[in-house]
């Protein structure tokens, strides 16, 4: 084949990888001239991310190619969900994107924190493969994800007697050891109440309404035990990893990447919460219109494809579990025989205002604080 | 000399003085006092909120934390410096120049670094439980990481160094053959230490501990990294309360009850020792507090009502010496060797994990590579982080040392009558708490639409810088033979001729100094960056702070490591250079 030499013209060179990289194994890749002219632009959009390998897939998935095709740059800032709340409270949001647990977006819109979303940008055959939830108003969904029980399979090698749910992950008597749990912050992506009722003894179909005096004294109960309360994804491995702890509360994608790099770690998807995220437009961002570009651009399925392979997320454009592997459907959150195992997270209940304005989350949050002070 | 000509050259000096007292006000006095008024809802003077501090169990079981961290810290932090600084007394000057790089090392490095070391120290798979395990003094790890005593060594360790240089400073000025008088007088050694060395090093000590007191209960990073949940101290407690419960007005009261509980450690240490003191031993000889501290007084006070009690102890004290000192071991010289392992272990922890063969954080890696000194070396953001620190770093300590320099001129050399009071009024935001200026300037800077620029940034630096400025110059200039300036005028030279070719080329030495105090102040500080960032570049401690949270691997310490490096190189090229000065002075 002939290498196209430099004077060639950047289309032509795009084209060629993609032809190359679809000849290598059908991996698709967005060239130039399939992205919709009205996704072009200039100047920026300030984006945050979590960090590690979330931050790497993202980087592959979305942020370079997104630049590469419609020339408006991704910064990039560390996510801080509180701090950038309270910027937009004081009118100068330090990020015009983030990505929040779908439990939280009432609260977000309730404080009149973000913009609607301009669907506009979206090509129809995008708009078609996303599921109706994934669309709201205020959010576009960002990503399935699963908050699971995972620990360090140094720790518990025999296959018998491994944590298989959230009862064993409460268990103390049964599996000794220290837990790491999300912090306040992450009550609900982190499925901190979920976990403890399961651990409890609801069942699965019987969490929702979440009586919260039973769920906040399971989490009580079980403080003394708990070696981290973490914030970021990447605490929960890491603190398996250096033994701070031997069973956490882990993302699914976060366990897969160490497990690549060769931790000694594992995840049950017993009980495990099926989630989603929505990327939020900050109110009064001064990049709306490259804020919804990029919406828009990542939302197709190549993008979402190409994500899910690089940390095993699930993908919020149905299409794209056409373009993944097919062995990885064993292993991507909402893959229909997984999701038999998984229990939905109820944004409606988390999302549900009571008269004085507070969503449930709100609430929660507040119990949550009071109590690790403690 | 005429009136007006009097007049005019005040107006004049005052112009020198005017950046100074213009930027305290602005961006220092005025959010402060909007955070005040605004702690109580302004007009409505609404004080539920600070009824809430008191009434509420979880915020005052909080604030009692706060205080008793900050008293565990003070303790501990002396017990470690006063022997080590008593050592450095004793040592030739090659010991000592060993002995004093070991304890500036430490006291350079960015403390978000050491802090990192001690995460991975003191884990349950850590150095120090993995040497217990193995000596066979524990069979189960202790829980030793996100625990209050977590919270006191890594604080400790960050005072250590600042003690060190207060109390041997003390301790030099202190004539030796006092010592001999007493033991010549009958007192046994145990008597000799307690009734004349203590007394006479106690004002310097008494500056460190007030000094580490009111930085300590102001804490932010070092609990929220080491302690757990139950570690909350009041920092902590401003933050959730501005960032994740969104109640602005919460945070201002805690910030005012922060604020108010460090003035009146001040006051109350300020009835003992001249308060400026505290932030500068080099002033201690300065003819401008008049009030010198008169230890036999002290120990009146403090110790009268105990002496029976206080005599029993010395025997005893004495009885247990003579039983070590059978043993022919210098016992300070391990105690000193001790506390420098203390200090240094840290640094050596990042050193060695930056040639980890592992993707992860375990200490002892795995084998030896260099995969993380590539990989740092081919890392954008890090070199980003790092240009956008030296940036600002430089910025801020321009604006510090001319803003700095122009007004320590005119308050050494005011005769007005308050000027001890305006020097202590240009060193409060060195005494007020980090967390409550980054908050008062966050929300002020919000209201003037520079928030999140580079200005915005540079003004909260250089408001920090400042101080360090101030109290290098004014002991400079203090010094400084003001009669080469007269020496100038007479032989012609006029007042900007003088500055230029007589005072400032005098005071260049101290003019370096300064600028790099304040240069590193910037470089290392984190908390008010975090609040004034917005959407810039993050600086070098930024990103360590987000990377501590957010990574798992150690390139972290391969970052670090190449900062202590520099800090390291900078330090001994300093004594070097100070050595070869000292040489050149004696005529060699």
């Amino acid at each position: 084949m002939r290498i196209p030499s430099r004077c060639h013209s950047r289309g032509a060179v795009v084209a060629t990888a993609a032809f190359l990289a679809l000849l290598a194994g059908g991996v698709s890749v967005a060239a130039a001239d399939e992205v919709p002219a009205n996704l072009k632009g200039s100047g920026e959009v300030v984006i945050t991310s979590g960090g590690g390998t979330w931050e790497d897939a993202q980087r592959k998935a979305f942020f370079d190619p997104f630049t590469r095709d419609t020339g408006i740059k991704v910064v990039l800032v560390p996510e801080d969900h509180a701090k950038l709340l309270a910027s937009i409270k004081l009118g100068q949001p330090e990020a015009d994107i983030t990505s929040i647990p779908g439990g939280s977006l009432a609260g977000w819109a309730n404080k009149g924190a973000v913009e609607e979303i301009d669907y506009g940008l979206f090509d129809a055959e995008t708009l078609k493969n996303m599921p109706e939830q994934m669309k709201a108003k205020q959010g576009v969904g960002a990503l399935l994800y699963s908050i699971a029980v995972a620990f360090n399979t140094k720790k518990f090698p025999d296959a018998a007697k491994q944590p298989k749910n959230w009862v064993d992950f409460y268990d103390t008597a049964k599996f000794p050891g220290r837990r790491a749990l999300p912090k306040c912050e992450k009550i609900v992506d982190g499925g901190l109440l979920e976990g403890a009722l399961m651990g409890d003894g609801v069942p699965a179909d019987k969490v929702y309404p979440i009586d919260m005096d039973r769920a906040f004294a399971k989490v009580a109960a079980i403080k003394p035990d708990v070696g981290r309360w973490w914030v970021a994804g990447a605490d929960a491995p890491q603190s398996l990893i250096d033994g701070e702890v031997d069973l956490a509360a882990a993302y699914n994608g976060r366990i897969f990447g160490a497990q690549k790099e060769g931790a000694p770690l594992a995840l049950s998807w017993d009980q495990s919460l099926l989630q989603y995220d929505y990327w939020v437009i900050a109110k009064g961002s001064p990049n709306k219109e490259n804020a919804a570009k990029f919406l828009a651009y990542i939302s197709r399925a190549e993008p979402q494809a190409e994500f899910a392979k690089a940390i095993s997320y699930g993908p919020v454009n149905t299409k794209a579990f056409d373009l993944v592997p097919h062995e990885m459907l064993a292993i991507l959150p909402g893959a229909p025989e997984l999701a038999k195992k998984q229990l939905f997270q109820n944004y409606a209940w988390w999302n549900e205002t009571d008269t004085d304005g507070k969503t449930n989350w709100d609430k929660a949050l507040e119990r949550c604080v009071k109590l690790l002070s403690q | 000399m005429t009136g007006w000509w009097r007049s005019r050259q005040a107006l004049r000096n005052a112009l020198a003085v005017a950046p100074l007292f213009a930027l305290l006000a602005v961006f220092f006095f005025a959010p402060l006092l909007s955070t005040l008024w605004n702690s109580f809802f302004g007009w409505s003077f609404d004080f539920g909120k600070y009824l809430a501090v008191i009434s509420e169990p979880v915020n005052f079981r909080i604030l009692a934390n706060t205080l008793k961290v900050g008293v565990l810290v003070t303790a501990t932090a002396l017990a470690v410096a006063y022997p080590l600084a008593y050592q450095m007394t004793k040592v030739g000057p090659r010991m000592f120049a060993l002995v004093s790089a070991l304890v500036l090392i430490p006291l350079f490095t960015a403390f978000l670094i050491r802090t990192y070391a001690w995460i991975v120290i003191l884990g349950r798979q850590g150095i120090v439980n993995n040497a217990l395990i193995w000596l066979g003094l524990i069979d189960q790890p202790l829980t030793i990481l996100n625990t209050t005593v977590a919270v006191v060594i890594g604080m400790t360790h960050v005072f250590v160094p600042m003690a060190v240089f207060t109390i041997y400073s003390g301790m030099v000025r202190i004539d030796r053959s006092m010592l001999r008088a007493a033991s010549a007088l009958g007192a046994h050694p145990v008597q000799a230490f307690t009734r004349v060395y203590l007394p006479l090093t106690l004002p310097s000590v008494l500056s460190a501990g007030v000094l580490i007191f009111v930085v300590a209960i102001g804490f932010y990073i070092t609990p929220s990294l080491l302690g757990g949940p139950g570690d909350t101290m009041i920092s902590q407690l401003v933050v959730v309360q501005m960032n994740t419960m969104l109640d602005f007005e919460m945070g201002y009261a805690l910030s005012i009850v922060l604020l108010v509980i460090t003035l009146a450690i001040l006051l109350l240490a300020g009835l003992v020792i001249p308060l400026e003191t505290i932030w500068s031993t080099g002033l201690r000889s300065d003819q401008a507090s008049p009030e010198r501290i008169d230890p036999a007084r002290l120990r009146q006070v403090l110790l009268a009502p105990l002496s029976p009690v206080l005599s029993a102890v010395e025997d005893g004290g004495y009885r247990l010496f003579r039983l070590f000192a059978r043993v022919p071991v210098s016992w300070l010289g391990v105690y000193a060797g001790a506390a420098l392992v203390f200090l240094v272990a840290p640094l050596l922890v990042i050193v060695i994990l930056s040639f980890s063969a592992s993707p992860f954080v375990v200490f002892p890696p795995p084998g030896f590579s260099l995969q993380w000194w590539e990989k740092l070396y081919a890392a954008h953001d890090w070199h980003s982080a790092f240009l956008a620190s030296v940036k600002l770093g430089v910025t801020a300590a321009l604006c510090a040392t001319l803003i700095g320099t122009m007004g320590a001129f005119w308050l050494v050399r005011t005769s007005l009558k308050i000027k001890r009071m305006l020097f202590l009024f240009a060193l409060a935001p060195l005494i007020v708490p980090v967390i409550v200026i980054a908050t008062s300037l966050y929300v002020f800077e919000a209201r003037l639409r520079i928030l999140g620029s580079f200005t915005g940034l540079v003004i909260g630096h250089t408001l920090l810088a400042t101080p360090y400025v101030l109290i290098v110059m004014s002991s400079a200039i203090r010094n400084f033979d003001r009669t080469l300036e007269r020496a100038a005028a007479i032989h012609g030279a006029t007042p900007l001729q003088t500055l230029k070719m007589v005072t400032l080329p005098l005071l260049f030495p101290a003019l370096v100094t300064a600028a790099l105090m304040a240069f590193l102040a910037s470089f290392d500080e984190l908390l008010v960056t975090i609040f004034l960032i917005g959407r810039q570049t993050p600086t070098l401690p930024l990103k360590f702070w987000g990377d501590i949270k957010y990574q798992i691997d150690p390139m972290l310490s391969t970052a670090s490591t190449l900062i202590v490096l520099m800090v390291v190189v900078a330090i001994l090229a300093t004594q070097y250079f100070h050595f070869r000065q000292a040489r050149i002075r004696a005529g060699r």
